[in-house]
């Protein structure tokens, strides 16, 4: 036996580094989801911690610049312009949520079917997908909002059927990728059903790519809502919403620009975390990602 | 099938084809079609490991996944201790599912990867109610020990196994609805030797205790020859020699046979590699060559295997081949 031989071999690290330290590596998906839950609290704590009644007018007050009292200044109407950003978090964040999780849910089942099934059943889906992909996705909520009307179930089902068709798409790759894996055949070989297979082995193992498409579509869904709510088929006023207040600010931009500059900041600041969470977890769940 | 004599085989093959179709090329689609399986025929008998070698692409993956109904044959008929497979409604098929099963090639593909093994195994049980409850860890430990792996590893994923243990797993998962028959798919050559030889072991441990059937597809004649009593040899979807085993390999008739043997490694350094015999590419199941599929590359082609296919015949009890040199 050779001197080096003899030598225990030290323990080698060898396994690769876990999702988590991946995805905690750059830090991105840490500030991302710091934002996005403190934006989410805002939201949801709006009654308890807005200064003021954002429906309350206040004639004298109006126009007023930011000041102790009024962070962020007041309207035309001498409205609370700090409370009616926090308070239009709940509408932009609720219309996103809601319409990004039904199009989550509803494209994910759809496209396992697609691509399990294939055949006809495939064709015909994917037809369908296709055509849905082909608007725009602002001009397929315009018309939709301008046919069906403004109001909140509305502009959540026009936003709801923008993202359908895109996670049909991802859910119907994953589906078929899943498929040529030998434990769809055991599982077949088993005897399971295929609502089974599908549902629960299919599923789980696609979700990885179907959470971060939702996280970068619900960036999407909540500026398509404020877009819509700037053109004026948001939610209809007198309700805050953050597309609607920069849209009044507009009237006074050069005399008071703080009445759009300040929701503006809020929709730019959502992007951003949506964004650096959705770019974090593709980066914590696609290991072949560089370093 | 009432009156079927006791001795009768588990499993009969009878004519079993199958096609894959594929449309190709631009701006004109043609229909490619790939004859992935001729005219095939085969019988296993209880408690028997029947090899089926070939080159890649010759269909012996394709058989097993035709047998097992995981692709739907175009002709021919397989039957499961008499019963139809092919014509099994779901009632009957859902029975013989629990008779057949398969182990797989690639032992990371085959196991889901989200799935701890307490549930890779204790779900089939679950579904086919053969154990409810607490009976279910006790049946998943026991077909844990049945494949050497220890019950804690019920709690783990498969990305936590090495490829030989996956393996394991993949087998008992196989065993966990007490099967009769398993096709099993290139089972080892996934792995490394030194490991493969441990699988090979197990296998034949669980055929002898189980009393159990295998199908055991390779391209290792070394490892075939090991652990089979029977072999079919397949060429571009036809079988071409069958035979037990030693003789098969110690009288190979099949020129093709013959080429396998000359080519597989033998582990001794003194003996030179033989590839004298023939060389050249297997030609595309696309386009099969006319007659014996085997002709372009046989070093004995005579006129007739250019035009007519040698059909299979019997030239001493329990050998069959299909070449013309023996008619």
């Amino acid at each position: 036996m050779s001197a080096a031989a003899a030598v225990a071999a030290p323990p080698v690290a060898i396994a690769a580094p876990s999702a988590w330290k991946r995805a905690t590596r750059s830090g991105g998906l840490a500030i991302g989801l710091v934002l996005v839950v403190a934006m989410a609290l805002i939201a949801l704590l709006a009654p308890w911690i807005s200064p003021y009644d954002p429906d309350a007018q206040d004639v004298i007050m109006k126009l007023e610049p930011p000041s102790a009292e009024h962070w962020f200044g007041t309207d035309a109407f001498g409205r609370d312009v700090l409370s009616r950003v926090i308070w239009g978090s709940r509408v932009s964040l609720f219309v996103g949520t809601v319409a990004t999780l039904a199009g989550v849910l509803i494209g994910t089942i759809i496209g396992i079917i697609s691509g399990y099934y294939g055949g006809i059943v495939d064709k015909l889906i994917t037809a369908a997908t296709d055509v849905l992909l082909s608007f725009p996705q602002l001009i397929m909520g315009l018309i939709l909002v301008a046919v069906l009307g403004p109001t909140l179930f509305n502009l959540i089902l026009a936003i709801t059927i923008t993202a359908v068709p895109a996670f049909i798409r991802v859910a119907r790759g994953s589906t078929l990728a899943m498929k040529e894996r030998d434990f769809i055949d055991a599982c077949r070989a088993l005897g399971f059903g295929d609502l089974r297979i599908m549902f629960l082995h299919v599923m789980p193992n696609i979700m990885d790519e179907v959470v971060v498409m939702g996280s970068l579509w619900l960036a999407a869904a909540i500026r398509t809502e404020s877009t819509l709510a700037f053109i004026g088929l948001g939610v209809p006023p007198p309700t805050a919403t953050w597309g609607g207040i920069i849209r009044e600010g507009f009237d006074n931009l050069l005399d008071a620009p703080w009445l759009s500059v300040f929701p503006s900041l809020a929709i730019l600041a959502v992007m951003i975390a949506l964004n650096l969470v959705g770019d974090g977890l593709r980066d914590a769940t696609d290991p072949r990602t560089p370093q | 099938m009432s009156a079927r004599p006791a001795a009768a085989p588990l499993l009969v093959v009878r004519d079993l084809a199958k096609t894959f179709k594929a449309k190709r090329g631009w701006p004109v689609p043609k229909t490619v079609s790939v004859r992935a399986i001729d005219r095939v025929s085969f019988t296993v008998e209880r408690g028997e490991a029947l090899g089926i070698v070939g080159e890649s692409g010759c269909g012996k993956s394709t058989v097993a996944r035709a047998c097992l109904r995981l692709i739907a044959p175009d002709a021919g008929e397989v039957r499961f201790d008499g019963l139809d497979v092919v014509a099994a409604g779901p009632t009957e098929l859902r029975g013989l599912r629990r008779r057949l099963q398969i182990v797989f090639q690639d032992p990371a593909s085959a196991l889901d990867p989200r799935q701890r093994i307490a549930d890779a195994l204790g779900e089939p049980i679950r579904v086919h109610g053969i154990a409810k409850g607490r009976e279910v860890e006790r049946a998943v430990e026991r077909l844990l020990d049945e494949v050497g792996l220890p019950p804690s590893a019920a709690r783990r994923y498969p990305h936590e196994f090495s490829g030989g243990q996956r393996q394991r797993i993949g087998i008992a998962r196989a065993l966990a609805l007490g099967p009769d028959l398993i096709f099993a798919d290139e089972p080892v050559s996934a792995l490394d030797v030194s490991v493969q030889a441990q699988i090979l072991v197990l296998l034949d441990q669980l055929r002898l205790r189980r009393r159990l059937a295998f199908v055991f597809i390779s391209h290792d004649l070394g490892v075939v020859r090991h652990f089979c009593q029977r072999v079919l040899v397949m060429y571009l979807g036809r079988i071409v020699e069958e035979g037990p085993v030693p003789a098969i390999f110690e009288e190979p008739l099949h020129p093709y046979t013959r080429l396998l043997k000359a080519s597989s490694p033998v582990p001794d350094p003194e003996q030179a590699v033989a590839m004298n015999l023939q060389e050249g590419e297997p030609p595309s199941p696309v386009n099969p060559p006319p007659g014996c599929h085997f002709h372009p590359r046989c070093p004995f082609v005579m006129e007739r295997c250019r035009v007519t296919a040698p059909p299979l015949t019997e030239v001493a009890p329990g050998r069959r081949v299909a070449c013309h040199l023996f008619e």
